[in-house]
């Protein structure tokens, strides 16, 4: 298990990012799904550092694990109770006029990964991407 | 990220290599207002270099999109390919963009 607690800002992504894909590589996964692990922790980090906290910013712990069918990140933060998973599918066939600026970030988790799932628990908002490694 | 501007035939090519994230897209989307003040036009963003795309990249586009067409403009893509095909064409930007394999089917296309 590889465990890190990042400030839940904008400008760390960067390192959680590489972060993670230490451990996605160390744990076997081919170039694209390291990528799809980049992608969906990128959004969800975004989505941690602008809703979870009012003013000076919280942490976001971290955790990747690999095992042999599964790749899971957990991202856990301390903040204000939020779902990303419950928010609305955006509208994929609107047009430019239509399209909010914004929206497709938890939509693009969902596509890249096998499993997404959300816990509030003793205070925390924990997010968990999972991967099947098997196939 | 790396992004060059030229002008050819009518077009502004803009080639963005290496990766439009939300670490970079802020940068692109300051350039991208910069050349629709500048003139606007049609405006083909050439991704060959292009090998991570986020929801902010995507932004960055949809934005320049928007800006461009409030001036008349128009904005197509090409060169997508890995994950920045897939997030583009899972995303349905292809309402509203022209989306093409290469640069030259671009040139062709518009003339």
């Amino acid at each position: 298990v590889a465990e890190y607690v990042f400030p839940a800002r904008m400008e760390v992504i960067p390192q959680v990012v590489d972060f993670v894909s230490e451990a996605a590589e160390a744990a076997g996964l081919d170039a694209e799904r390291v990528m799809h692990v980049q992608l969906a922790v990128e959004e969800a980090v975004v989505n941690v550092a602008q809703y979870a906290y009012e003013g000076p910013p919280g942490e976001v712990l971290v955790r990747a694990q690999g095992t042999d069918q599964r790749f899971t990140v957990e991202l856990v933060d301390t903040g204000a109770p939020f779902d990303p998973l419950a928010g609305e599918e955006p509208d994929l066939q609107a047009d430019l006029e239509e399209r909010p600026i914004g929206g497709l970030g938890i939509f693009l988790i969902r596509q890249v990964m096998d499993e997404v799932h959300y816990r509030r628990e003793e205070g925390r908002n924990i997010l968990t991407l999972v991967l099947d490694t098997d196939r | 990220m790396e992004v060059s501007k030229r002008q050819e035939q009518g077009l502004t090519v803009v080639s963005v290599s290496g990766r439009l994230d939300a670490a970079t897209t802020p940068d692109f989307e300051k350039q991208g207002s910069a050349w629709v003040s500048e003139g606007g036009g049609t405006f083909v963003l050439d991704f060959t270099g292009l090998t991570y795309i986020s929801s902010a990249g995507l932004r960055g586009i949809l934005s320049l999109a928007k800006k461009l067409r409030a001036t008349e403009g128009r904005l197509a893509l090409c060169g997508l390919s890995g994950l920045v095909k897939d997030v583009i064409g899972v995303s349905g930007f292809e309402a509203f963009l022209s989306i093409y394999d290469t640069l030259d089917e671009v040139r062709q296309g518009d003339s």
